[in-house]
């Protein structure tokens, strides 16, 4: 009897986006001490006006995704913005709403701007009155720039952690020692470390998984 | 039938061992909600599904949906199972790529009063056309 591939399901690999996505993953204080619970304490002493820095995949999107439960407990309502986006005028989709005095902005990927763009928003933030936290790869300074609340950085200890978790429920031939490796190779990008893990997984199970398909493939050519 | 996803209690399947559905059939399936009814269970939500998953960007569409809410919804004592039947449509069909997957599912998701969700998920796959070895569709049975 003809054995059938598994349909194709999210399950197959734990490196996929959607277990790995800021958000899916939890943020992990690492040995920096940071916690999401110091991050608004911090940013409550400096007024709610923030920065978040760090490098590429460093844990800045999901620390500010964790952070919503806390500033709910403060009364404040996070809404958090891709600075990025593209619009048909400068601010539209991410309109900074002065009326809501409860809010508070949390700005992904405004490290991404050009110089001139970042300037323009940190005028309109400031014009605006808005809370706001925004992420950085380096400490940003002038253009009244807010104050530095957390710098990250995705150590050993991080990966380990997150790798245990990801492989629990959907277990990879990949191993920690590969992925310790491919984390030094990438300089501690966690993104691009889960990418390149994906892949891999995929490498070492795509056969098995589509063997069967190939097969069938192979049977339909050769009887047309 | 098809292998049957448990978590914490509840159950769902599909009426194909294979789990392997020609666009435009009929796809049959079931769920009990079991040990969920002891959980102060608030609603279900049964969809029939697809998304993408892989690297980068995602995306879905549901393609059936249904809510029950917890008043209509079976008791725990010899529940009798919940039937799932849809016409699937003509696209898209499963793809396992290496970059990106299409990935057809049923999904059960239940709401508690607590404010937390629990998932069931089982996928299948939607093609072009079945081969003759496919199992043939059955009646929805719970399993025993």
């Amino acid at each position: 009897m003809m054995s059938w591939s598994a349909p194709p399901s999210r399950d197959s690999n734990p490196f996929a986006t959607c277990w790995t996505r800021p958000g899916a993953l939890p943020f992990i204080a690492t040995t920096t001490g940071i916690e999401p619970s110091i991050v608004v304490e911090r940013l409550a002493r400096v007024g709610w006006r923030g920065q978040v820095v760090g490098p590429h995949g460093s844990g800045k999107s999901t620390l500010l995704r964790s952070l919503a439960d806390l500033l709910r407990e403060r009364g404040l309502c996070a809404r958090v913005v891709d600075a990025t986006a593209p619009s048909d005028h400068d601010f539209a989709p991410a309109d900074p709403d002065p009326a809501d005095p409860q809010g508070l902005l949390i700005l992904e990927g405004f490290e991404r701007l050009a110089l001139g763009r970042r300037a323009a928003w940190l005028r309109r933030l400031h014009a605006s009155k808005v809370r706001f936290v925004l992420t950085s790869h380096r400490v940003l300074r002038g253009w009244r720039a807010p104050a530095a609340i957390a710098q990250l950085a995705a150590d050993e200890a991080t990966l380990k952690t997150l790798f245990a978790r990801l492989v629990e429920e959907r277990p990879s031939p990949v191993t920690l020692e590969v992925a310790r490796r491919v984390h030094c190779l990438q300089r501690g990008n966690l993104r691009a470390v889960w990418f390149d893990l994906y892949n891999l997984h995929e490498t070492l199970t795509r056969t098995e998984r589509t063997a069967p398909v190939a097969a069938s493939y192979a049977l339909s050519t050769a009887a047309g | 039938m098809s292998e049957t996803t448990i978590v914490e209690g509840a159950e769902l399947w599909l009426d194909r061992g294979s789990r392997r559905y020609a666009s435009g059939e009929i796809l049959r399936g079931g769920y009990r909600l079991g040990e969920w009814r002891e959980k102060e269970l608030v609603a279900v939500e049964l969809s029939v599904l697809w998304y993408t998953a892989g690297q980068g960007e995602e995306d879905f569409f549901v393609h059936h949906f249904e809510r029950n809410k917890e008043a209509t919804l079976p008791v725990q004592v010899d529940e009798t199972p919940h039937e799932i039947k849809t016409i699937l449509p003509v696209s898209p069909l499963s793809y396992d790529g290496q970059i990106v997957k299409l990935c057809w599912a049923i999904r059960l998701r239940g709401f508690f009063a607590s404010g937390r969700q629990r998932v069931v998920e089982t996928p299948f796959s939607l093609t072009a056309e079945l081969d003759a070895l496919s199992t043939p569709a059955g009646s929805v049975e719970a399993p025993a």
